[in-house]
This record gives C-alpha cells, structure tokens and sequence, in this order.
C-alpha cells in the first residue's frame, strides 16, 4: 500500500497545474477544464485521507463533490455559449463588461 | 510492491496529461488530454480500493463532462488559439503563484509526515465497498444527499432558462 504522502505530494502537484492554467489560458474553456484538475486534485485527497482513517466519509464526500460539479459545469458551459451567441469571443481577457 | 509502480504509472500519466491540458493550443487536444488525466485519476481511486468512484470517475468525467466540452467546442467557432504569451507579465506572474502555491503546499504536507507516512488502515471491505457507501450515504448524510438532487433540478432548470435562445 502507497503512503498517504505520495497521494497528497500528487495531489498538491495537480493543484499547482490547475492553478497555472486557470491564470495563463485565456479561453475560458481551458480555464474550465483547469478548475476540473484542481477539483480532481481535492478529490484525490478525500479518498486518501478516507484511507487513512478507514471511513467512508471522504468516498461520500467525492461523490458529492462529482454531483455538484456536473450541474456547475452544465450551467458554466450554458453560459460560455451564451456568451459567445452574443460576442462572438472566448477570450477571458475581454469578458469586462461588469468591469471587473 | 505492483501497487507502488501502479501508483507511479497513474501519476504520471496525471500530471503528464494535466500539463497538457493547459499547454495544447487547440481546444480539442486540451479536452481529449482531460480524458487521459481524468483516467489516471480514476486508476488511483481504484488503486486505493474505491473501485466504484472510479467507475463513476470514468462514467461522469471522461464520458459525459468532456462530450460536453467538446460539444461546446463544436458549436464555437475559434479563430485564434488564445494562448497567453509566456513572457507576458501576467503569464509569469501566474507560473510564479502556481509555484509558490506547490512549495506551500509541500511544506504543510512536510510538517505533517510524521503521520501521514504512516501506513494507512484502509477501508474495511468485509460488506463490499459499494454496500458500505450506501450505508453510509443513507445513514449519514441522507440530507445532503436530497439537497443534491435539489441542486441537480435547479441546474436543469437554470441552463433551460440561459440556454434559450431569444
């Protein structure tokens, strides 16, 4: 059996990419598939410290962050399309009009 | 001892396909390495004796979350690749936060060793996995387990009501 630590080393490192590219990409649809690895990367942390620990509450807590998840990617994308009906871009940079 | 090299094949393929992710310059191979990483994922949930995580992992993240990314790739049109310069201010500013977000994160993980190298007790499996989960969904957590579906209609109705077009 792996230690927990390789798992959380992993973990934090998948954290960091996610990180990297949800501030470096600018078309906000890599922008959320970065959020998803960060969220992978906290996933990946609940099942090992579940191990750990020997209870399932982490696994019950993955599969709430899975369920959560779909719908905020569901509405996310609904709204990127939305977006792009009316300004015909991606580009994160030039989403300003909240002034933001 | 083929649980350690496991565990090392998954994170690689991981990280490895995670860095692709935000480097490809087309959309398209971005979403297709998110499959690969969310596999390499769902790999080490079952490593680690959550074999129906996995399963949902490779269900929900792999089959449907990416055929919705790609269909919105699909119905886009790009013309550019949107890709930030790297020696742009903002774009070293961000490689500088996402590495000072890695050291921080390896020095909690430092101070804590004592007792996460310990071996972990892992999961009871005597019921089977699946049998315990619902147990303990059902038991415990029945509340947030309802809201969820709640979240789940609101979504729905949300993306009916953004979604339609005037």
């Amino acid at each position: 059996m792996v230690p927990v630590s390789y798992y959380i080393v992993l973990s934090a490192a998948l954290f960091a990419v996610g990180l990297v590219g949800v501030l470096v990409r600018r078309n906000v649809l890599v922008v959320l598939m970065a959020v998803e690895l960060m969220i992978n990367a906290a996933n990946l942390n609940f099942i090992a410290f579940s191990n750990l620990h020997g209870n399932y509450t982490g696994f019950v807590l993955v599969l709430f962050v899975i369920g959560v998840e779909a719908a905020e990617l569901a509405i996310a994308l609904t709204v990127i399309l939305a977006y792009y009906r009316h300004r015909e871009t991606l580009d994160g940079d030039k989403m300003t009009l909240l002034k933001g | 001892m083929m649980g350690t090299a496991l565990f090392f094949v998954f994170a690689a393929v991981t990280l490895a396909a995670a860095v692709l992710v935000i480097t490809s310059r087309s959309v398209v191979y971005s979403a297709l390495f998110l499959i690969l990483s969310f596999l390499g994922v769902a790999g080490l949930f079952i490593l680690q004796g959550a074999e129906f995580l996995g399963a949902v992992q490779i269900l929900l993240y792999a089959g449907s979350i990416v055929v919705m990314f790609v269909f919105v790739v699909m119905m886009v049109n790009l013309k550019e690749p949107l890709v930030q310069q790297w020696t742009a201010f903002r774009s070293v500013g961000a490689y500088l936060l996402g590495g000072l977000m890695l050291v921080e994160l390896f020095w909690i993980a430092g101070r804590a060793r004592g007792w996460l190298s310990a071996p972990s007790s892992g999961i009871e499996t005597g019921e089977g996995h699946v049998e315990m989960l619902g147990k303990v969904i059902f038991r415990e957590h029945i509340l947030p387990f309802e809201l969820l579906s709640l979240v789940l209609l609101t979504a729905i109705f949300g993306l009916l009501v953004i979604g339609r077009r005037k």
